[in-house]
């Protein structure tokens, strides 16, 4: 099935050119850091995680995301979804790769990497973080695979994948609880030391996704002869506005807790993030950037009238995944650091390589994406036609 | 078969690739030559090459006795990366320092450098000659220093 | 009624148990033990190393950097001009930075302006090790010591994100390029993996009965005391029940053995 991305126009190769070098690019930069050490990044033994584990974390909320277009479907026959699930899950796909590659560029040691399952650990989140994405990526590629070859062949999928896509529903929740484990279960950082950081980390996510799949759709109308469905992409768009709706309720939960008891090992990293604490203020437009953009996109996602408007629609999701990105793929990750474990201020601020590579790493993903799109719509486009 | 003469030339350009090694090698290196072991640095065993090289405390024991190696030389080629690899994990996770040898003999307090550096004080030589040609890159010499203290 | 000996016997058996298993619970919930900071855990041996660092004596000597000097001599540790890549194993904290909860701005100047010599707390439920994906750190069965392989690490530097006392320190770089003079009786690291204060376990293997760390051999005022926590005869445990100490952040249940004279 994969020899249907082989055949493109001349816009989809020249795309995929571009896609490729920006790929090279953060290639060799990643070559330089395997040679020098981490050392070529803004890490520092104070903020020791940074860019890299920070997309790790949005892109998780990304694959996670899937499930809202496949439990609709699936469990609840929502046809209307019936037509975005392959897209949804080929997100997915694309997604999880994303968050091992991340996971792979942050380590000081990637020779090593084969050493989580090798002397398997289960006391450790992140054995599990591996298991539940190594998991769920197989999940997605099965259940793509089978439904999608049963389309091309015009039967239905066969009976067993059921079961195995009913699975891939719990799992998908099961990759973000894991990931949110990782910080909120860390004595030594009290700014991740909540419970609701895997809720709050689900409801950005449902939120994040959809909108990039809204995008996604609108976008695929556009270049191709598959509609995935107006009707699809409004639904989408009352997803997103409810899990806007609760991850700014969640954010707020949060800070009440934090500064309502006024304990201050919680209260500082706040004030880190929104006021900055004496000369270090590196995340304060960050932060108000994403508090604007976050009410803005509950404005533009709650008032029906913006919402249905398809003119407004996709900067409404660009307004939802910028603001949700800085919100996960910046401060949570980098404020979790600052102040440090006995209370010096050091600031994060990426440099070149580490941005090189990231874009890099996220080419590799697009590069992904865009082959399973291609074929998903080939086949979808014989379909209709 | 459609597309005959892509296939085909696709076949054979990967085949190229693949056996490229062996081309490069014939055409280049020329016939291989086995390494000299009878050469090896300095096994220090009486009457091995090297021995009279040694320096005088090197060469003995503090009781006199000459020094041998852990284990005898045939057994070290063999499997000195399995017992390296094994000692490592008993000294540093295990808190094991001994090494009880095929030979029944005991021997303690283990280290790479404080004790097979002690006496293969060429690491160039004794270590590098094979591991480079067999392209083998152990990442011990990383951390670990080839020269003992108060050494060559 | 038939009851056989034998099964009374057991019966009684698994009454006493329940009994014994029964009171040990009680006098958990009921005395001081509920409250009581994390007494520390068994070890297979009845030996657990500690640390009594005598905050008076380091604050009658500010500039002293002795311990800090031989430690990082002994183990290799690279100095490096540039904040963000320093390695250290032992460093002077300031006193409200080593004890956050312990601190307030009426304390007597010379309590508050003390800095302390922090390190690795070899903790008895150790986050490091709880988090770490490999099993590259651990804790040692037989004398509690968190121990580090550094032929493991992936360097994922979770155990840095868990240690609650900033005690790692991750190789940015190659840290070969920034020693100032090489002990060739120690390894150095590589780049890409975290190391910490091992209390001296390479001394340990060598004198187990009477150990001496490097830090505590260099202390010339004898601020520094290392000992078995288990014999009650041992230096650690007559420095503890003499006078007054602190550990760092007790609240979290780490159990810290490192203690500090105030």
């Amino acid at each position: 099935m994969l020899e249907k991305a082989l055949q493109g126009g001349r816009r989809y190769w020249t795309w995929l050119a571009a896609v490729g070098a920006v790929i090279l690019v953060g290639f060799v930069a990643w070559l330089w850091q395997v040679r020098v050490g981490l050392g070529v990044t803004g890490l520092s033994r104070d903020v020791s995680w940074g860019l890299y584990i920070a997309q790790f974390t949005f892109l998780v909320g990304v694959a996670a995301s899937a499930v809202m277009v496949v439990l609709p479907y699936y469990l609840h026959n929502y046809k209307v979804f019936g037509r975005v699930t392959i897209l949804g899950e080929f997100l997915a796909i694309s997604a999880v790769i994303l968050c091992m590659l991340f996971i792979f560029v942050d380590m000081g040691q990637p020779r090593r990497v084969l050493n989580v399952a090798l002397h398997p650990t289960p006391n450790s989140v992140m054995f599990w973080d591996m298991v539940s994405l190594g998991g769920y990526l197989l999940l997605n590629v099965l259940i793509t695979r089978v439904t999608l070859d049963a389309e091309r062949k015009e039967v239905a999928p066969p009976g067993w994948i059921k079961p195995i896509i009913i699975l891939s529903i719990p799992w998908a929740i099961s990759i973000h609880t894991v990931t949110a484990f990782l910080y909120s279960g860390l004595a030594a950082r009290p700014f991740w030391l909540t419970a609701i950081l895997a809720p709050r980390f689900l409801a950005s996510a449902f939120s994040a996704g959809p909108a990039i799949l809204i995008l996604l759709c609108l976008f695929v109308r556009r270049v191709s002869r598959f509609d995935p469905g107006l009707e699809a992409v409004r639904k989408l768009a009352v997803i997103v506005a409810y899990a806007m709706a609760v991850n700014c309720f969640f954010v707020l939960l949060e800070m009440f807790t934090a500064l309502y008891s006024d304990i201050p090992h919680h209260v500082e990293h706040f004030r880190y993030l929104y006021v900055g604490l004496g000369e270090a203020k590196a995340l304060v437009p960050w932060a108000w950037t994403s508090a604007v953009l976050s009410a803005a996109a509950l404005v533009l996602l709650l008032v029906p009238g913006l919402r249905n408007n398809l003119k407004v629609l996709p900067w409404t999701c660009v307004v939802v995944v910028f603001g949700l990105w800085i919100d996960k793929g910046i401060d949570l990750i980098v404020a979790g650091f600052v102040p440090n474990q006995v209370g010096h201020v050091t600031e994060y601020a990426p440099t070149l390589p580490e941005v090189l590579i990231t874009l890099g790493v996220y080419g590799i993903g697009l590069f992904v994406l865009t082959v399973l799109y291609k074929v998903g719509l080939a086949v979808k486009e014989a379909e209709a036609a | 078969m459609h597309d005959a003469g892509k296939v085909v030339a696709g076949i054979a350009v990967f085949a190229g690739l693949v056996t490229a090694p062996i081309w490069y090698q014939a055409s280049v290196g020329g016939a291989v030559q086995p390494l000299d072991l009878s050469r090896d640095f300095p096994v220090v065993r009486p009457g091995a090459p090297g021995f009279e090289d040694l320096p005088a405390d090197l060469a003995l024991n503090p009781d006199g006795t000459p020094r041998e190696c852990v284990e005898p030389t045939e057994f070290m080629r063999a499997n000195h990366m399995a017992i390296l690899d094994r000692w490592r994990d008993q000294v540093v996770r295990e808190d094991v320092h001994d090494y009880r040898s095929t030979t029944g003999k005991t021997w303690p307090h283990l280290k790479l450098t404080g004790t097979c550096m002690k006496c293969h004080q060429k690491k160039a030589e004794f270590c590098d000659r094979c591991h480079d040609r067999a392209g083998e890159k152990p990442y011990c010499w990383d951390c670990h220093l080839d020269r003992v203290a108060g050494g060559r | 009624m038939d009851m056989k000996r034998r099964d009374f016997l057991k019966l009684a058996g698994v009454g006493a148990t329940l009994g014994v298993g029964g009171r040990a619970l009680w006098e958990v919930v009921r005395g001081e033990e509920a409250f009581a900071s994390s007494p520390h855990r068994e070890t297979s041996e009845g030996l657990r190393w500690a640390m009594v660092v005598d905050t008076v004596k380091c604050a009658e000597h500010a500039d002293c950097r002795d311990c800090i000097a031989a430690c990082h001599k002994a183990h290799n540790v690279p100095r490096f001009e540039d904040p963000r890549h320093e390695i250290k194993w032992i460093w002077r904290e300031t006193f409200a930075g080593a004890f956050p909860d312990e601190n307030h701005v009426f304390m007597g100047r010379e309590v508050l302006s003390r800095t302390v010599p922090v390190l690795c707390n070899h903790c008895d439920n150790p986050p490091c090790v709880r988090v770490c994906p490999t099993g590259a750190t651990f804790k040692r069965k037989k004398d509690g010591v968190v121990m580090m392989d550094m032929h493991r690490c992936i360097g994922c530097r979770y155990c840095i994100a868990g240690c609650p006392y900033g005690a790692r320190s991750f190789n940015w770089v190659d840290p070969r390029d920034h020693l100032p003079e090489v002990n060739q009786d120690y390894p150095t690291r590589t780049r890409g993996v975290v190391e910490k204060c091992t209390f001296c376990v390479e001394r340990i293997a060598l004198n187990p009965a009477n150990p001496v760390p490097a830090c505590v051999e260099a202390c010339r005022f004898g601020a520094l005391v290392f000992g078995n926590l288990g014999d009650e005869a041992s230096p650690v445990r007559r420095a503890l029940a003499g006078r007054f100490t602190l550990r760092r952040k007790p609240g979290l249940g780490t159990g810290p053995s490192v203690f500090y004279l105030i």
